[in-house]
């Protein structure tokens, strides 16, 4: 009987990997999605356009690409209507990034990342991007230097994040801040050029809707008041008040952290909010009077930086408050500060929009390079 | 003389039966129905499983390590008997399927989406009849490997701890949850397994280590669940977990290695050995008592019934909600069973003692 079961069972094996075939010839692997917005006469014409870039398989030397546009209300509506131009079976199993046209996220991303949260062919690590701009152009567009837009896009924004110059978001990092209370999502934004496509800086978020963005010159510091990180670049120009002129300083390989203290005021504006960033970096260029193998002078330009920084950060807040755009999750800290109730009934974006923030910033210069 | 299992078997038996597909959801559970910091009640839940295991040990050493089936027999007549005995091993034979029902659906729902579930449930119903057809060494043995098999996932959890937060943790304590009672009925579902152990009383050499190993086994799935339960809690945000089906399986995804990008496939394929052993020990208890009803059949067919009859139950439950809705009712009786159980032998044998004392 046992013999007998056995066979039975190997049989029954080997058979089932008849259905579900999924041949890699007859796929067509989607690599980038783009969401538009879609406006009609009326309300009710509000339309989505789904943009797919499928890298052929056949051609890898010449690496064409084949891009498949549609639109429709959902994106899996898409989904349907794009395979019926294309003679593959289009899978979304192998999506690297997601872009969404700026005046789409304006509307609200979340009912249309809900599907991609829902769909267990989409992992959480595809990217999410803004486009400053229309999404299906910036895909369609052939960039002279790469073959494939898709992934060029991809690589650009991967190696941002390394430095820091973008945060960091995906399907999970998006969807997770979302859903906490005491933090707004954030995504990078790009805006296509003539031949290439540039970082333009964060993009803001108030829950799912997109409010404004940070510019690309301050987005470092603003990675610098959104957490720990132990890589990344700065440039400044420091207005120097003796002379007119600018010293202009590069900081590399930065180690920053970052802590927020929550104080209770009495007043309207209930707390006080200290954030203490500590920043550790090499000079790598430096055009200004001061000798930096001199230890004063190289605490006089530490100083200057910190205030720099310091002052930026005041301004970057002011701007975000303005928004009620909380990127930063001051929330979350002030909500470890507080019973449940009191956050329960606290209106946080009213708060953190009259909230009172300090910026204590140390910074240390490691190195300044191997010239005096 | 049959060969018997030893501590360290017990330990993994125990561990084994224990982890099953409700691993998958717990930290969603907890989050739901504690609300914040739910994962705090996975220390509650465990001190009441082992006080259950006290229980167990008591019988145990009255009984004499005699089989509790035996003496059951010996106070309580057939016919009494037969219709519990019946009962018993239709809800155990139905946690036992439910239990891969479900994961078959998941698979189905990740990986076959078009391939028949009952060909996928048929397939694994064959592994665990294989497993259950030698008897309890071998099953012991079998989830001993199976232990091995699966345990090195434990390891994947440093893969997200580079998300791990602990402001994500709040410190409000089981704020924002739905029901504390339906919270500790269902994760007291994921720690279910250990009262099997009354079962092995036949099987084990006779010492005093049997309940340690069975604490060990409890332990050692508690320490699973509560790493599992404070990663999940770190990682995702609370709104979000409560949303979550399985969350476990959102790990699995975000891990992504430099050389292949989209692993979960595999990984979730590993936990198949934890669900085959889960079930392997169920169909096991429900053979156990079935073959005390019909003594006169082989054991090989009353398994191979059972395994067939449960095959066709599943090909009838095959909608996600309608497994989780089966799973949590004979979960349910199944905690009834398990305090009822040794409570109903304890009275026995108290009362068999005063007898023998008298006389």
């Amino acid at each position: 009987m046992f013999r007998f079961l056995f066979m039975i069972g190997l049989s029954a094996c080997v058979i089932t990997g008849c259905t579900d075939q999924r041949q890699i010839e007859k796929l067509g692997f989607t690599h980038s999605v783009g969401f538009d917005l879609i406006k009609g006469e009326g309300a009710e014409e509000e339309r989505l356009q789904v943009t797919l870039v499928i890298p052929s398989m056949e051609n890898q030397v010449d690496k064409k690409k084949q891009i498949l546009t549609t639109v429709s209300k959902s994106s899996k509506e898409a989904r349907l209507k794009l395979s019926q131009q294309s003679d593959k079976q289009i899978v979304s199993g192998q999506v690297r990034n997601t872009l969404f046209g700026i005046a789409l996220a304006r509307e609200g991303l979340w009912k249309h990342i809900d599907t991609y949260v829902r769909d267990p062919a989409i992992g959480p690590n595809v990217k999410l991007t803004i486009v400053d701009g229309n999404a299906h152009e910036l895909l369609s567009k052939d960039y002279p230097q790469h073959s494939l837009t898709g992934r060029y896009i991809d690589k650009l924004i991967e190696k941002e994040i390394q430095g820091q110059t973008v945060p960091e978001a995906t399907i999970y990092s998006w969807s997770r801040d979302y859903y906490d209370d005491g933090i707004d999502p954030v995504a990078p934004l790009i805006n296509s050029l003539r031949d290439h496509v540039r970082i333009d800086g964060v993009a803001l978020f108030n829950e799912d809707k997109y409010v404004g963005k940070i510019e690309p010159i301050h987005s470092v510091i603003f990675s610098f008041l959104r957490g720990d990180f132990r890589q990344g670049e700065l440039y400044m120009e420091l207005p120097d008040e003796k002379k007119k002129e600018k010293e202009i300083v590069l900081l590399s390989s930065i180690i920053n952290k970052r802590n927020i203290d929550v104080e209770r005021l009495a007043g309207p504006q209930k707390f006080r909010v200290t954030m203490r960033i500590t920043i550790k970096g090499s000079v790598l260029e430096y055009l200004g009077e001061r000798k930096l193998s001199n230890d004063a002078q190289k605490k006089e330009l530490e100083h200057a930086i910190e205030k720099y920084i310091r002052q930026t950060s005041e301004k970057l807040i002011a701007h975000m408050q303005k928004l009620k755009a909380d990127g930063m999750g001051i929330g979350k800290a002030v909500r470890n500060h507080v019973s449940y109730e009191e956050w329960d009934k606290m209106n946080w974006d009213e708060v953190f929009s009259k909230l009172k923030v300090e910026f204590q910033v140390k910074v240390k210069i490691r190195d300044n390079g191997k010239f005096k | 003389m049959k060969e018997k299992l030893s501590q360290f078997h017990i330990t993994i038996l125990i561990y084994m039966t224990q982890v099953g597909i409700g691993l998958l959801s717990l930290p969603s559970t907890l989050a739901e129905y504690f609300g914040t910091n739910g994962w705090l009640a996975l220390f509650l839940v465990f001190g009441i499983s082992c006080l259950n295991i006290f229980l167990i040990h008591f019988v145990y050493r009255l009984g004499d390590g005699k089989s509790v089936l035996e003496i059951l027999e010996s106070a309580i007549p057939k016919f009494l008997l037969t219709p519990v005995y019946l009962a018993c091993a239709v809800v155990w034979s139905f946690i036992g399927c439910m239990v891969i029902q479900e994961y078959v659906m998941l698979l189905q729902m990740i990986s076959f989406p078009t391939t028949p579930s009952y060909i996928l449930k048929l397939l694994i119903d064959f592994f665990v009849l294989m497993i259950i057809l030698k008897g309890i060494y071998v099953i012991g043995k079998t989830s001993t490997a199976f232990f091995y098999l699966t345990i090195w996932l434990v390891l994947l959890e440093g893969f997200v701890l580079k998300e791990f937060e602990f402001a994500r943790f709040t410190p409000f304590l089981f704020k924002g949850g739905t029901d504390f009672m339906k919270g500790l009925l269902s994760t007291y579902f994921s720690f279910l397994g250990y009262e099997l152990s009354i079962f092995l009383f036949p099987y084990v050499e006779k010492n005093r280590k049997f309940t340690r190993a069975v604490l060990t086994g409890n332990f050692f799935s508690f320490i699973l669940y509560l790493s599992v339960a404070l990663v999940a809690f770190g990682f995702f945000s609370f709104q979000e977990l409560r949303n979550q089906m399985y969350p476990i399986l959102d790990l699995f995804s975000y891990i992504r290695l430099p050389f292949i990008e989209r692993i979960e496939n595999l990984l979730f394929g590993f936990l198949l050995y934890l669900m085959v052993s889960t079930a392997a020990m169920y169909y096991w208890a429900a053979l156990e008592v079935s073959q005390r009803i019909v003594p006169r059949l082989k054991r090989n067919v009353i398994a191979f019934v059972i395994v067939a009859a449960m095959f066709a139950v599943s090909m009838q439950i095959d909608v996600l909600s309608d497994v989780k809705k089966f799973s949590a009712l004979f979960s349910t009786i199944q905690i009834g069973i398990s305090f009822g159980l040794p409570t109903l032998l304890l009275i026995i044998l108290l009362i068999k003692r005063r007898s023998r004392l008298h006389v």
